[in-house]
């Protein structure tokens, strides 16, 4: 659990801030690689592609989360690629593969 | 003939009219019934229209009805709106249809189990972020140790009065994450007695375990590497001595890693006013 405030990955090749809002989190996504369409899919939208696309603002890929407090499961998809960022807290989805997590607390 | 062909066409149409009155499901039973089984389960008619929608674009009707049969078997509403959330998942992330029927049965007794133990420790409606979170500790439990982790959430009963549905959820994810790196039953009820010891849960040990615990994982260490480099910064008996393997571990360990070493845990714990939660090392 960490206070509200910037937060990086110590990952080198990819890197995920979540930012704390006002009301939920901005999620912002350095992929320093290529891509065209970057969206987030989750227990906050469904997991519903269409709810989650990504706005790429000077190189970096993020969404805004209008989120109430709980635990959510969510991935990126990158090009449509799941995709999970290395070195992020993670649990088994149950279909062999795994989710990143995220808990607010308000 | 003319006359008479008008009648066998009316006649015809009453025919496939009452047909279709008597079984007006005739064309989409299935369906209708998982909606319904839906509605039955305790969601609302939107929320039901929409995973129906979802679902059927990828089940056929024989895989729906497989669903239905899942749906029947759960008794509260939190339990059927976690396990709809992992029903969207699977469908968001293609797995085929077998393997996802498969899991998501599975899955749902996951939930009921996780969904009891919680409103017991809690004594209450345990909230969903809660249920999900004692959920994901017996997914990194090898073999979904059911056991494991119900004996070690009986040992919680019996250390504290009140627990909140917070410190549940956080205890799963401590929990869970020592099962991950290969704790035995002795390690966690170890780790408990620890933070217990003040005669109540003390969040901000907690929250160092699992941040610490997470970057052993993540490193590959073991998880009595890991406890090795644990004990001294927390109580000071660890068995960290001078020329044992701790040792030598810990001269091979990351500056960061070092006991009493930050590793970028904040030093500031979160207020209860704001708190945030991303296990980011």
């Amino acid at each position: 659990m960490l206070s509200a405030g910037l937060i990086f990955s110590s990952c080198a090749a990819n890197m995920l801030r979540v930012q704390p809002e006002a009301e939920g989190v901005t999620l912002i996504l350095d992929l320093k690689t290529c891509a065209h369409d970057v969206r987030v899919i989750g227990d906050f939208n469904q997991w519903d592609p269409e709810k989650g696309t990504m706005k790429c603002e000077d190189g970096l890929w993020t969404v805004g989360l209008p989120l109430q407090r709980g635990l959510y499961h969510y991935v990126f998809l990158v090009d449509g690629e799941i995709f999970v960022p290395p070195d992020q807290k993670t649990v088994p989805d149950a279909f062999g593969g795994r989710n990143l997590i995220l808990r607010l607390e308000q | 003939m003319k006359v008479l062909n008008s009648q066998k066409l009316a006649a015809g149409i009453l025919v496939a009219a009452c047909v279709l009155f008597l079984c007006p499901s005739q064309g989409r039973p299935e369906a209708l019934s998982l909606e319904k089984a839906l509605v039955r389960a305790g969601l609302s008619k939107e929320r039901a229209q929409y995973i129906h929608a979802r679902v059927a674009k990828r089940l056929n009707p024989e895989n729906q009805n497989v669903l239905v049969k899942t749906l029947s078997s759960f008794r509260t509403r939190e339990e059927v709106e976690i396990w709809s959330q992992k029903l969207l998942e699977g469908l968001a992330k293609h797995v085929p249809p077998p393997l996802l029927l498969n899991r998501l049965q599975v899955y749902a007794e996951d939930v009921k189990w996780a969904y009891t133990l919680s409103a017991s420790l809690l004594k209450s409606t345990p909230p969903t972020y809660t249920v999900k979170a004692l959920v994901d500790a017996l997914y990194r439990t090898p073999d979904n140790n059911r056991a494991l982790l119900e004996r070690f959430f009986s040992q919680v009963q019996k250390h504290i009065n009140q627990l909140n549905p917070h410190q549940l959820a956080q205890l799963a994810d401590v929990a869970g994450l020592m099962c991950e790196a290969g704790a035995t039953q002795q390690d966690l009820e170890r780790m408990l007695r620890k933070i217990t010891s003040s005669g109540k849960i003390r969040e901000k040990e907690l929250y160092r375990y699992e941040k610490r615990i997470l970057q052993g994982i993540k490193k590959g260490f073991s998880f009595q590497e890991i406890m090795i480099r644990m004990d001294n910064p927390f109580t000071g008996e660890g068995t960290n001595s001078p020329g044992t393997t701790g040792t030598k571990l810990m001269q091979e360990m990351p500056e960061q890693f070092v006991p009493g070493g930050e590793m970028g845990v904040p030093t500031q714990i979160p207020t209860k006013k704001d708190k945030f939660h991303h296990n980011i090392p």
